[in-house]
């Protein structure tokens, strides 16, 4: 570890730090009795269906996993790129990174319809044409490297710190493939007019970098605030900038997704139906205005320049803005019906050519709440056990050169 | 998570995982059973419909099954779903036909009732199989008079009902006739049958 | 495996031939059927043969209406009892079609068309959505964690998620909680020699037999008078061939 920054636990101890773990596991358990009720009922007790087969379980878990890859995207710029700013957030970064991986994966497989069966792929009944078991490789080498590049970082042996700028490298490499293969559950859907698309993938990855950017800005500026702990601009406006240009990336790739999609005819439906039909709402003000144009605003305008509060709700308006992006992907693209007689009116009892209504249930939305919560939780109680933080991120020890003007 | 299940469960291909499990149950039941008293015996199990001739037949029907019906069940199923081998050796369908009666006290005898031949012994080792989440778990005889005995064919009526058919459909296929000549064939090609 | 032809279905005779059947009915010009022979239940299934399914709309009166409940008969779907509509099963539906332009309007079944290569095999990350070597497709709910990945693959809407409890499942037909499932082409009934129940509900419309093998009734229909493909765009290469769409 290059930096020289002193990391410590996190000392509180009052009604605060535990009264915020047991709300988190309260949200927890909520998640937990939400998934063993829906067990035992059947996915019937969930707003889910045979045309909406993924709902708000998915959307928390793709939201959280694309999240994960994004976290450690601070890290990866300390180490790989060498910008010795991010790097006293290094640990924090990628154990908030495998904490949000577990959330996300946990509600996944809380989901599914016959958990027992997921033993019978020790068996070898694995499908590697399919991007879902690439995945799951991918996912847990994942926590595996982050836990490698964690020990880098936090051991005071010369071997494992010898390791930190090589694992970093293979952790940025690694991040790419996963979120690019999370992109791919939907971007290599043939079937599907909003999806199939390969910029599906390089859309998911610069999302990634949106959410983990602005839960990094969050979960910092919390902590410190709670612990008391010194946190100064020079660290935090790196944090503010790059968010800002990460929306605004994300927004180019989605305008050149929908630029591409309007040329060609056979996807015009698609498009009126999210850009003006029944997503519009969600789309326009929820991805567009909330998750992008105010955001970048709270950031950019000069007079709200160091301010924190602004930097805070933009952060806060980038989360639910991913929430709103990974809705209208996921949820949006799945009510637009099939295409299988163009030019055509099509009806029949499986709701052929229907626009097909989703509205969740409180177990399945639990259930995503409650792996959210799990991945928060995971982060504060480790924070408490491991030294992830460091003791100051005042400016004159992140960077001494740091002139605020 | 899929993966940290992936990972546990890469066990050896011969004893699989829940058999182990299972296992490691019968023992520990086995043991408690053995300190609690002695003279534990196993549950007693329902006669099946079907009995043998002699009694060697029923030892080595007993000892076989007793112990390797878990993997002749799994290698059954596989090679029913892969490669369409349907005997009514090991064939779940074939145990069920033969070990539960169709009624039982005049109801239906399920998996959920401890009478039931399979939930006799697996309640008694704490085993809880998931087969019967999805195969029937008592006989059923399949409606079939409508359509598994004979091939349709065969079948004289079906030729009337197409007949009919045609002469229903003849308006229509005149106004295609113009259009596609393909379909204009095919009718025209039918109306000779239905002539015949 | 010379046993394969020794038990392959042949379907077809030239007229010649039929003369001398017993009980052969016409079911498209030139194109004769008599007794299916049934594969022995110890021998498996051969890549050899592929089943295909051939619909000419035309012919359906009833847009498919009688397949459906012959299906619904075979293997116990939509009766579930929590589910809502939008939950409840369908292996195969009736699509009412209206092109916008010429207001053409025609109905027709839709199941699991059973490509060759299929998206919802390719998709699976188990296994568990696959094709047999005689070209079926279906699901081995034994190894399906019911993560719905094939449904959301499927260009056809072909699959179904069961969302409660069943009980008193037909025994050839085994379905749960927690799995996908779709027509399987009554692979149950097919491997015994016989009929899918939607060909025998309407064998005036409905042609089953082996694409591979030229002389079959099905084959030569569809050299004869070609046949169309859902999507075909996405070259998946269907096993359910329809005239008159």
């Amino acid at each position: 570890m290059a930096t020289k920054a002193i990391f410590s636990e996190v000392k509180n101890n009052g009604i605060g730090y535990w009264g915020i773990l047991g709300l988190l596991g309260l949200l927890v358990l909520g998640g937990l009795a939400s998934a063993l009720y829906m067990e035992h009922h059947g996915h019937y007790v969930t707003g889910m269906n045979n045309q909406i087969v993924w709902g708000m379980p998915h959307v928390f878990a793709i939201f959280l996993i694309v999240a994960s890859s994004g976290a450690a995207n601070v890290a990866t710029v300390g180490t790989v790129f060498g910008k010795k700013v991010y790097q006293p957030l290094g640990r924090l970064s990628a154990f908030l990174a495998a904490a949000l991986l577990i959330g996300g994966l946990l509600i996944l497989l809380l989901d599914l319809g016959d958990m027992a069966h997921v033993i019978e792929m020790g068996y070898g009944y694995l499908n590697f044409k399919s991007i879902f078991a690439w995945n799951m490789i991918l996912y847990s080498g994942f926590i595996a490297i982050l836990a490698v590049y964690l020990w880098t970082m936090m051991a005071r042996s010369k071997t494992p710190r010898s390791l930190y700028y090589p694992v970093g490298v293979l952790n940025m490499i690694w991040r790419f493939l996963l979120t690019m293969g999370t992109g791919s559950i939907l971007g290599w859907l043939v079937a599907r007019q909003y999806y199939d698309a390969a910029i599906l993938a390089p859309l998911f990855i610069i999302a990634s970098y949106v959410f983990g950017t602005a839960l990094n800005i969050l979960l910092v500026m919390a902590t410190y605030k709670l612990t008391g702990r010194e946190l100064g601009d020079a660290v935090l406006n790196r944090l503010r900038y790059s968010l800002a240009i990460f929306i605004a990336l994300t927004m180019f790739f989605e305008f050149m997704r929908h630029l591409t999609n309007l040329y060609a005819t056979e996807h015009h439906g698609i498009e009126a139906f999210i850009l003006s039909g029944e997503f519009s709402g969600m789309f326009w003000f929820g991805e567009v205005f909330i998750g992008a144009v105010v955001p970048m605003f709270l950031i950019w305008c000069r007079f709200l320049k160091n301010n924190r509060t602004a930097l805070a709700t933009a952060a806060i308006l980038a989360v639910l803005g991913g929430f709103f992006f990974v809705y209208v992907n996921l949820i949006g693209g799945q009510s637009y019906p099939l295409i299988m007689f163009p030019n055509a009116e099509v009806s029949s009892s499986y709701f052929d050519g229907a626009v097909n209504q989703y509205s969740s249930t409180f177990p399945e939305f639990m259930l995503g709440v409650g792996g959210f919560a799990l991945s928060i939780a995971i982060v504060v109680f480790g924070m408490k056990i491991l030294r992830l933080t460091p003791v100051s991120l005042a400016d004159s020890v992140v960077d001494p050169h740091y002139k605020n003007d | 998570m899929f993966s940290t299940l992936f990972k546990i469960s890469g066990n050896s291909r011969r004893s699989p995982k829940w058999f182990t499990v299972s296992l490691a149950m019968l023992m520990l039941v086995a043991l408690g059973s053995g300190l609690s008293g002695c003279d534990s015996e196993p549950p007693k199990l329902m006669k099946a419909v079907k009995q043998f001739k002699t009694d060697k037949e029923l030892e080595e029907h007993m000892s076989h099954i007793r112990k390797d019906h878990m993997e002749l069940l799994r290698h059954k199923r596989d090679k029913t779903m892969y490669l369409g081998i349907r005997t009514k050796t090991n064939s779940l369908k074939a145990c069920i036909n033969c070990h539960v009666p169709e009624q039982h006290n005049g109801k239906i005898l399920r998996h959920t009732d401890p009478e039931h031949f399979c939930a006799t012994c697996h309640n008694y080792v704490s085993a809880d199989p998931d087969c019967f989440q999805c195969h029937v778990d008592h006989p059923v005889k399949q409606d079939v008079a409508k359509h598994s005995e004979t091939d349709s064919f065969t079948h004289k009526p079906e030729v009337a009902t197409f007949n009919t058919v045609e002469s229903q459909a003849s308006e229509k296929s005149v106004a295609l006739a113009d259009v596609s000549t393909k379909s204009a064939e095919s009718e025209v090609v039918t109306g000779e049958t239905s002539s015949e | 495996m010379n046993n394969i032809d020794s038990y392959r279905r042949r379907f077809l005779s030239g007229i010649g031939v039929v003369a001398g059947a017993t009980a052969a009915v016409s079911i498209a010009p030139g194109v004769f059927l008599r007794d299916v022979q049934a594969k022995p239940a110890d021998q498996p299934i051969s890549s050899k043969v592929r089943w295909g399914m051939l619909i000419d709309i035309n012919k359906l009166e009833d847009g498919g209406d009688a397949c459906i409940a012959a299906c619904k008969k075979e293997h116990g779907w939509g009766e579930e009892e929590h589910s809502n509509d939008e939950q409840k099963a369908q292996w195969i539906r009736k699509v009412k079609v209206t092109e916008k332009l010429t207001g053409h309007s025609f109905s027709l079944p839709v199941m699991c068309q059973h490509c060759e290569t299929p998206p919802c095999v390719d998709v699976c990350p188990t296994g568990a959505s696959m094709k047999r070597a005689d070209g079926i497709v279906q699901v081995n709910k034994h190894i399906c964690i019911g993560c719905r990945y094939c449904m959301m693959a499927c260009p056809y809407k072909a699959r179904s998620f069961v969302h409660e409890t069943l009980i008193d499942q037909l025994p050839d037909t085994p379905r749960g909680k927690g799995t996908v499932e779709s027509c399987n082409m009554c692979v149950n009934r097919v491997d015994e020699g016989k009929n899918p129940a939607c060909v025998d509900a309407a064998p005036h419309a409905l042609l089953f037999g082996d694409l591979n093998d030229p002389e079959s009734p099905i084959s030569q229909a569809l050299k004869k008078y070609g046949g169309s493909q859902i999507r075909a765009d996405l070259g998946l290469n269907t096993g359910v061939r329809y005239w008159g769409i």
